[in-house]
C-alpha cells in the first residue's frame, strides 16, 4: 500500500473545512480465478475510523445469502450484525448481487449513516471472501477533506489492484 | 453384582474423570464445550452443534460427559436444558437453534460433589473418599489425620450470538467464584487487548491463576498458554497473538460456609474464539 501523489496541500488545511463534499471513488478488481469451483466472491467496501467499534459508512456490499456474511468476517464484526439483521435500510442503494470478475468502480459523498461530512483520517476497508477460496483484506488510510489525493494498492488473492481518489 | 459396578463406576469416576495422580489436591480435567460456530448471521434462526468433553489436549476428546447439566440461556433470559443429546464413550454432542437475535450462554455445571482427603496408617499414606465432613467422620478410620474436605465445584460455559451480540446473559450472580466477560467473548481479535474479571462473591478476585490455552495443542510442542495472575481489580487482560478457539481457566479454593466442608474448589472453563484480524 503506497501513497503515490499527494497534491499540494493547500494554505489554512489545519482548519478543515466541513463545507463542501469531497467525493471519493474506489475502483477496484475482482482477478480471475481458474477454479472447477469458482463461485464469485462476497464483496464489502466500507469506511472505518481508528478506534471506533462499528464502522462509519458501509460503500458496497456484494452477496447472495445473508447466511455466509458472517464470513466477510471483519465487515459483519464492524458494520453488518449490528445494521444488516435489522432489515435497516441502511444499506440501501449499496448492495447489489455478487460480481463476476472485472474493474469495478464505488462512489461514495463522503458522508456517514447519518449522512454527516466526514472529515481527516480515516481507513477504508475492502473485504473479499470466496466460498472454496481465500479471503482477502485491504486497507488504506485516507485523509478526507484534504484536498485531492490518490492511493493504490497492490493485490491480495482475491481482490485488486485497488484505486482510491479523493477530492477531485 | 450391583455392588461391584458401582464401586467400579466409583473408581472410574475417582480416578480417571477427576483426579488425575496421586496427589491429594485435585487435578481435573479441562471440561469443554466447543460450538461450530460462535457468531452466526441471517434473518431466520440457525442450527449450531457442539461438543462436549474433558480432555487436557486443548481439543481433544477424551471423556464422555453428560449433557444432563447442560443449561442454555437465551437472550431474553430464559433458562432451558437442553432437548436432546448425544453421549459417546469420549465425547457428548448437541445441536442448538439460536431463534433468538443476541447472545446465548451454555454453560455446563458439574453436579457439586464432596471429596474428602486423609492420612492413615504407619506410612501417612494419602487416601481419599467421596464424603462430606459429616459424612466422613463416620466413614474415617480412627487413626486418620490431616482430614480435608473440599466442595468441589466445576462449570465450563460458551457464549455463541446471532446477529448483534447482546450482554444480557452476562450479569454476575454476586454469588461463589464467577468469571464475567468485559469484552465480549464473540468479539475478541487477533492482536487486541481483551479484558475479563474475575469475582468471588461478588467482590474482585485477586491472586488467581488464569491459563488461556489456544487450541491445537497436540500439534506442537508447547503449549503457548498466556498465564497471569489477577491484581487487586480481579481483572483478566491479555493479548492473544493467534486466530481460532481458545480455552480459559481459573481455580479458586475458598473456604467453606457450610459446615459439610472445610473449602470449596471452585474452576471455571471458557471457550472462546479469536478472530482474525
Amino acid at each position: 500500500m503506497k501513497h503515490i501523489i499527494l497534491l499540494p496541500l493547500l494554505v489554512g488545511c489545519l482548519s478543515i473545512n466541513t463545507a463542501h463534499a469531497e467525493p471519493v471513488t474506489v475502483e477496484l478488481q475482482l482477478p480471475v480465478i481458474g477454479s472447477g469451483q469458482y463461485k464469485r466472491p462476497f464483496v464489502a467496501v466500507w469506511v472505518e475510523q481508528e478506534g471506533e467499534r462499528k464502522a462509519l459508512q458501509t460503500l458496497a456490499l456484494w452477496y447472495d445469502d445473508k447466511k455466509w456474511l458472517k464470513d466477510v468476517r471483519r465487515w459483519w464484526r464492524k458494520a453488518g450484525r449490528y445494521e444488516m439483521a435489522k432489515e435497516s435500510v441502511s444499506f440501501d442503494g449499496v448492495t447489489a448481487a455478487t460480481r463476476a470478475p472485472g474493474t469495478y468502480t464505488i462512489k461514495w459523498d463522503g458522508r456517514d449513516k447519518n449522512g454527516d461530512l466526514l472529515s481527516g483520517k480515516h481507513f477504508i476497508y475492502m473485504e473479499s471472501v470466496r466460498e472454496h477460496g481465500n479471503r482477502t483484506l485491504l486497507k488504506q488510510e485516507v485523509s478526507l477533506g484534504d484536498g485531492p489525493h490518490q492511493y493504490e494498492i497492490t493485490s491480495g488473492t482475491e481482490l485488486g489492484p485497488v484505486q482510491i481518489k479523493v477530492g477531485e | 453384582m450391583k455392588m461391584i459396578k458401582q464401586r467400579l463406576g466409583y473408581l472410574a469416576l475417582a480416578s480417571s474423570v477427576l483426579f488425575a495422580g496421586a496427589s491429594a489436591s485435585v487435578q481435573a480435567h479441562p471440561m469443554w464445550i466447543l460450538p461450530s460456530e460462535f457468531s452466526t448471521s441471517g434473518d431466520a434462526s440457525q442450527w449450531l452443534t457442539f461438543d462436549v468433553t474433558a480432555s487436557h489436549a486443548v481439543f481433544g476428546f477424551d471423556k464422555g460427559v453428560s449433557a444432563d447439566n447442560i443449561e442454555v440461556t437465551s437472550p431474553d433470559g430464559d433458562q432451558n436444558p437442553l432437548d436432546s443429546f448425544f453421549k459417546g464413550h469420549r465425547r457428548s454432542v448437541f445441536d442448538l437453534e439460536l431463534t433468538q437475535e443476541g447472545t446465548y450462554r451454555i454453560q455446563g455445571q458439574r453436579p457439586p460433589f464432596y471429596f474428602t482427603s486423609y492420612k492413615s496408617g504407619k506410612r501417612d499414606t494419602a487416601k481419599r473418599m467421596m464424603a462430606d465432613k459429616v459424612n466422613a467422620k463416620e466413614k474415617l478410620p480412627a487413626n486418620a489425620r490431616d482430614i480435608k474436605t473440599e466442595l468441589i465445584d466445576m462449570s465450563t460455559v460458551v457464549y455463541v450470538s446471532r446477529n448483534a451480540p447482546s450482554d444480557t446473559v452476562f450479569k454476575p450472580k454476586g454469588k461463589g467464584f464467577e468469571l464475567t466477560p468485559i469484552t465480549h467473548p464473540n468479539d475478541i481479535i487477533q492482536g487486541e487487548e481483551a479484558n475479563f474479571i474475575l469475582s468471588q462473591n461478588g467482590e474482585p478476585a485477586a491472586g488467581v491463576e488464569v491459563e488461556i490455552t489456544p487450541g491445537g495443542t497436540r500439534y506442537r510442542n508447547d503449549r503457548n498458554s498466556i498465564k497471569i495472575t489477577t491484581d487487586a481489580s480481579g481483572e483478566v487482560n491479555f493479548t492473544p497473538e493467534q486466530a481460532g478457539p481458545w480455552l480459559m481457566y481459573a481455580e479458586l479454593t475458598a473456604p467453606s460456609e457450610s459446615s459439610l466442608a472445610d473449602e470449596v474448589w471452585s474452576a471455571r472453563y471458557l471457550t472462546f474464539e479469536v478472530i482474525p484480524q
